[in-house]
């Protein structure tokens, strides 16, 4: 069995309650848009961010280990691969309709892997547990806090310093902003960061289970893989979104593939 | 002078009345702002505008705990929850000391918002124009319940806390303790529960601190809120002129004109926008239900109440607000140049359900089932307004919510 361990900050412009899950510019809830910033859409971006903003952590979402067979394979080609989660997925709460608050399901689900010439594409099996109201194979298998995972996982120590320090180059780039709008925007910004609510669901996860069972798509005509691999067993996918962080409009996500 | 218990269920029967007719208002007013720099306005400007839209939401949302902490006072004295009220419009002193009007953002609308919150012995910043001032109603002696005298909510409050403070505290609370809403609605809400004259007295204080602040501190108060607002909106109107945050949306805008109301209406002529404000007015009446039925105590069990409670909340969010906002995109006539419809927010008809378990769930569902079929019929005309896309949205929320209920009471 191999075992794909990925991690990374990921990129969410969510509405959160009580906006309408379709909100796009974020009016009632604590995420908002500002002026100039396209609208927000709820999709889960593991590469590239629509927008980043200034000072905040760099979008990319990658593989980090291989273990194969209970060995760490250190120089294994596909560390360093994209892992992304494809066909604009969202975190379909559709306010609590779906599911409340941190059980959302991810629709669709579609896990992609890619490094040079290399593509493996693989989603969940066509039934109502994954294609029907309420997605409940794709909703979270937990909502809960877990401060010392989440900060070692991000190497974010202490996340209200982390926001502070962010809040002071924001600061310093006061004194050099002229444009009026962009001067309150940062003021904004500054004034968010250090609220309660910047740190608000720092230590708090959500996590996934997900059977990929279709027939898995791959392609590697350079042999990234080093094995052959049985496209109809299915194979396990374990996710863990945290580290929520409403000014960056991001988060961290670690996982792991088990390919059998 | 409120002593006796009818006369108390009257005045809070009335102030719940009031905090539901105040926060349509809000509501009105808030879902006419503009929200584009293509609708005329700048970035700074279309800022400044998030803003308000924000402050006069999170109002109207105080307005709506408001109105469910009333519903706790009514249950603790033994009145039944009220959310009927009088179809808009409603000019002054024929309901209500103040004139409830369904219009657009604006300096006037401010105006009227600012007086609807004055605290007692406050003097009212000027009028943006000649308004008539609300004048006292003169009392009478009778057997019937006193007539009930205000000018201002807090007023209304007061008089209603001295009833509390009259009456016997042995003799007025009869309601069941297990009839009190002491759910947490959201992270931010939570209920308490009215059980005696201190805890009535609480629940007063708070709605009307909310409301005017105390008289050494109105900041974040609705009043204070409001007043701040009106004067960024007269500052930027100095600055530009032009300047028009709302979109032009008519005032009081109906399907029908209602037997109950007391003025100047707008009829929604154009066909499909009255499809959409018949749908919003239904889907608004739906959502009262689910508030009486939640409210009413009937036979439901724990988890079908967590149910009704949760999806009232959510259709608030998921069906009520976006389909406010297409109504503030819609042509009121077959013309454009006549202006914009809006959330009329009408009653059709009597909103009680009986006791009847059974039956109640079923009349939800069917009008539920009905608002699926009605906006099946509003997507045919998504080529002509693409404003009409969202309802395909809105569709998967009202099948959700059918799935749902359906779960608790097969």
């Amino acid at each position: 069995m191999i075992e794909i361990h990925f991690s990374g900050w990921f990129q969410c412009r969510l509405a959160t309650d009580p906006d309408p899950a379709d909100e796009t510019r974020g009016i009632s809830g604590m995420i908002k848009v500002y002026p100039g910033e396209p609208d927000l859409d709820r999709i889960i971006r593991f590469h590239p961010p629509v927008l980043q903003r200034s000072h905040c952590p760099e979008i990319g979402v990658f593989v980090q280990q291989v273990v194969k067979n209970g060995e760490k394979i250190t120089n294994h080609h596909l560390i360093g691969a994209k892992v992304n989660l494809a066909g604009d997925p969202i975190f379909k709460g559709d306010n609590g309709i779906v599911a409340e608050d941190g059980k959302e399901p991810i629709v669709p689900f579609i896990l992609e892997i890619t490094k040079n010439r290399l593509h493996i594409s693989r989603t969940c099996p066509h039934e109502s547990l994954y294609t029907d109201f309420p997605f409940k194979g794709l909703q979270a298998k937990e909502f809960n806090a877990d401060p010392q995972f989440i900060r070692e996982a991000t190497g974010v120590l202490e996340p209200t310093e982390y926001f502070a320090d962010r809040a002071r180059l924001l600061s310093e780039d006061l004194t050099s902003t002229l444009n009026p709008l962009d001067y309150e925007i940062i003021k904004r910004r500054v004034s968010f960061l250090n609220s309660k609510n910047a740190y608000a669901f720092f230590d708090a996860y959500m996590s996934y289970q997900v059977e990929l069972s279709s027939v898995a798509e791959i392609k590697d005509p350079t042999g990234e893989l080093d094995q052959a691999i049985d496209p109809k067993i299915s194979w396990t996918v374990y996710l863990k979104f945290c580290a929520w962080d409403p000014d960056a409009l991001t988060g961290y996500v670690t996982g792991k593939l088990d390919v059998l | 002078m409120i002593n006796t218990r009818e006369e108390l269920l009257n005045a809070l029967a009335e102030a719940a009345e009031l905090e539901h007719g105040l926060l349509i208002q809000y509501l009105f007013a808030a879902f006419s702002l503009k929200r584009r720099p293509d609708e005329g306005i700048s970035l700074t400007q279309q800022l400044m505008i998030e803003d308000w839209e924000k402050t006069i939401l999170s109002v109207a949302h105080q307005e709506m705990y408001h109105l469910a902490n009333v519903c706790n006072l009514l249950s603790a004295i033994g009145g039944a929850p009220r959310f009927e009220r009088p179809n808009f419009p409603q000019p002054l002193k024929k309901y209500y000391p103040f004139d409830f009007q369904l219009e657009k953002f604006n300096d006037f609308t401010l105006y009227r918002f600012i007086i609807f919150e004055l605290p007692q012995g406050v003097t009212p910043p000027p009028p943006p124009k000649e308004v008539n001032l609300n004048e006292s109603i003169k009392t009478t002696a009778a057997f019937a319940p006193d007539p009930l005298i205000y000018n201002h909510i807090g007023e209304l409050y007061n008089r209603i806390a001295e009833g509390f403070k009259a009456i016997p505290e042995s003799l007025l609370f009869i309601g069941s303790h297990n009839h009190q809403d002491i759910d947490r609605w959201t992270l931010r809400l939570s209920m308490h529960a009215v059980t005696n004259r201190e805890t009535a007295l609480k629940a007063i204080k708070e709605i009307v601190e909310e409301g005017e602040g105390t008289t050494n501190n109105r900041k974040d108060s609705h009043y204070d809120k409001f007043l701040k607002i009106r004067e960024a909106l007269l500052a930027e109107k100095a600055k530009d002129p032009d300047f028009e945050p709302a979109r032009q949306i008519v005032i009081n805008p109906q399907t029908r004109e209602h037997r109950d109301i007391n003025g100047a209406i707008t009829l929604i002529t154009n066909k499909i926008s009255r499809k959409v404000a018949e749908l919003f007015n239904t889907t608004y009446s739906t959502m009262l239900m689910m508030l009486i039925q939640y409210y009413s105590y009937g036979d439901e069990n724990q988890h079908q109440r967590e149910m009704l409670r949760d999806s009232s909340r959510r259709l608030m969010s998921a069906l009520i607000r976006p389909l406010a906002e297409i109504l503030t995109e819609m042509p009121v006539s077959e013309s454009v140049e006549d202006g914009m419809s809006g959330p009329g927010f009408e009653i059709y008809g009597p909103l009680g359900l009986l006791g009847k378990t059974s039956s109640r769930w079923k009349i939800l569902l069917e009008r539920i089932q009905h608002h699926i079929e009605d906006v099946d019929d509003i997507l045919q005309f998504r080529n002509e307004h693409p404003v009409l896309n969202r309802m395909g949205k809105l569709r998967e929320n009202l099948a959700g919510t059918m799935i749902n209920l359906k779960s608790i009471t097969a």
